[in-house]
């Protein structure tokens, strides 16, 4: 006698649901929920939970959560998860006019549509399913009847939950914490800009496939083969040498609204600022009064009087004299 | 009663399976019995297959099951701690990524404590897992950054320049001349950095610096501006008369103005 295969196997036993989960009769007063889904209805499944799934094997579990039919020809088969990182179910879809043992792959994006909203919409689980007995499906589910999961039901087994938690790199994003803005005195009207400073700025999200670093203004980068890693160091004209103007953290960055200069950071430039009087440096510089000269300040004034005081004067005439 | 139909982890239960027919399943020295384990499934991260037991570490509190494939002896381990309570081991690699499980239960584990205080270690050839346990894990290329502290970075990654550092994105070609993606790093500074160093910034308190040195002469004005450097000189001169009696001295106390003459009599 030919072995049966291991479909035809499934159609009797609870496989892929885990024992005592699915296939329980229904109690004569009880209402009909996924533990009394016979086995011969889903033969076959497997999933493979996403990098940001956050499943565990120790914490988690996939199961079935509802079976229903929306219309006369349409059955619906939505598998959850109950990982973190799982927000979507999966829905496998069936028509009467399917044979059996007929298989469908969906990946939790395809039918969502907030998902595709979702950082770099990567597909946050995905999943295959084989149903059994197509015929008998349709004769024991009437149409918009849906049973529901109660918890412990329709289990599946763990083996066949492929876990792929944290183990690659999905994307990458690049943003650059803000530069160090500079704070106008008390007295002085505070720097303005048209945009709010003190975010992370956001320079490209979502990265995928084949990247490479470029090394840019003071900078070179290395790779170790032997350690496999990435070097990247600081030189001073090294890369592309030094900028001769400012290098954005953001495209659309612009100096402050209220200044007369360009300087990002809401500062002055060098040749802007008193640094040295005649080589003296601040921060006070002693202007001091000698021989024939008085100095008096103002508020914001000094003035420089050369008025000859404790000089001898010589005694002339303005008036001419003849001859 | 016969069962026609046995379930899937029952009907395995006296066979090699979840390792290979083959497979002795004994180190000359210790052994796993037909059904130690249901089941099995590991995709480890950077694995070849031929995955296989490498050796089992037994401690008065825990166990640990390595496994291996021809590349590395250790590439993934599961531990089960005492008392045995779990019916699932969770496979991880050396960076706590994911690997598989193996399917047990506590009585089936229940063998290792028979086996000694000690590591057990095994060959391929008696404990290789079955193909059907080694599900292929897609080459995803980059699986992780490892930062200096060990801990690994996965999934969703940011890169953040911050303190001088900036990141730009910019497309380039490969070697190929395709379009391909760059990450720029430009090292340009913070020049405000000493004003950061001085967290939190109530302790920095900005000044108003002197930007312009007016010059008020009858009704004349001249603005001063400084230099590239920032500095500014004051010089006494007078193109009528070389000799003239005014001087700008610069000294270690500051500036003196004074007028050379001869002082008056007291």
């Amino acid at each position: 006698m030919a072995k049966p295969n291991f479909f035809n196997e499934n159609l009797n036993r609870s496989y892929p649901f885990r024992v005592g989960t699915v296939d329980i009769e229904k109690a004569v007063s009880g209402s009909v929920t996924l533990v009394n889904l016979p086995d011969k209805f889903i033969v076959d499944c497997g999933f493979i939970l996403g990098p940001l799934s956050q499943f565990s094997e120790q914490l988690n579990q996939v199961y079935l959560s509802k079976v229903s039919r929306p219309d006369s020809s349409t059955i619906l088969f939505e598998f959850a998860c109950d990982a973190a990182g799982i927000s979507k179910p999966l829905v496998f879809t069936r028509h009467d006019t399917d044979p059996n043992f007929t298989s469908e792959f969906v990946e939790s994006s395809q039918d969502s549509v907030s998902e595709s909203t979702d950082l770099c919409s990567e597909p946050e689980w995905s999943g295959y399913l084989v149903t059994g007995d197509t015929a008998a499906l349709f004769s024991m589910i009437s149409s918009g009847q849906t049973i529901e999961r109660q918890a412990t039901e329709a289990v599946i087994e763990p083996t066949l939950i492929q876990n792929l938690a944290n183990n690659q790199v999905v994307s990458i994003s690049l943003a650059n914490s803000d530069r160090t803005r500079a704070i106008r005195p008390e007295n002085c009207p505070a720097l303005e800009w048209n945009f709010v400073p003190g975010q992370i700025f956001v320079q490209a999200a979502c990265l995928q496939g084949n990247l490479a670093f470029r090394p840019g203004y003071n900078c070179t980068i290395s790779q170790l083969r032997q350690t496999n890693e990435i070097q990247l160091q600081a030189i001073e004209l090294a890369g592309a040498g030094s900028p001769c103007d400012q290098v954005p953290i953001f495209p659309s960055e612009t100096a402050p609204t209220n200044t007369d200069n360009d300087v990002l950071e809401g500062d002055r430039y060098c040749n802007e600022v008193l640094r040295t009087i005649n080589g003296i440096q601040g921060p006070n510089v002693n202007v001091y009064a000698g021989t024939g000269v008085s100095i008096v300040s103002a508020e914001n004034e000094l003035t420089i009087d050369i008025n000859f005081r404790d000089l001898s004067l010589c005694a002339y005439s303005t008036v001419s004299e003849s001859l | 009663m016969q069962t026609f139909y046995p379930e899937l982890l029952p009907s395995l239960e006296n066979t090699n399976y979840p390792f290979i027919p083959a497979a002795s399943l004994s180190n000359n020295s210790v052994f796993f019995l037909q059904g130690t384990f249901l089941d099995a499934q590991i995709y480890a991260v950077g694995g070849v297959g031929n995955y296989y037991i490498s050796s089992v570490v037994i401690t008065s509190n825990h166990f640990k099951i390595n496994i291996g494939d021809s590349n590395n002896s250790t590439l993934i381990s599961g531990t089960v701690q005492l008392p045995i309570v779990e019916s699932i081991i969770e496979l991880t690699d050396s960076y706590g990524r994911p690997a598989g499980l193996l399917v047990s239960e506590p009585s089936r584990l229940a063998l290792f404590s028979t086996w000694g205080i000690g590591t057990h270690t095994f060959e391929a050839k008696q404990t290789t897992f079955a193909i059907t346990c080694q599900i292929p894990v897609p080459d995803a290329g980059v699986t992780g950054f490892v930062l200096p502290d060990g801990s690994l970075v996965t999934g969703n990654v940011w890169f953040v320049g911050e303190d001088g550092v900036v990141l730009r994105h910019e497309v380039g070609e490969d070697k190929y001349g395709n379009p391909t993606d760059l990450i720029r790093v430009d090292i340009v500074g913070d020049p405000l950095f000493l004003q950061r160093l001085c967290n939190p910034e109530s302790l920095f308190v900005p000044v108003n610096p002197v930007r312009t040195v007016r010059i008020v002469a009858d009704n004349q004005t001249f603005d001063c501006t400084p230099d590239e450097f920032g500095n500014i000189t004051i010089q006494m001169n007078d193109s009528l008369a070389a000799d003239a009696a005014l001087r700008v001295r610069t000294t270690d106390v500051g500036l003196v103005f004074s007028v050379e003459g001869s002082a008056t009599k007291e």
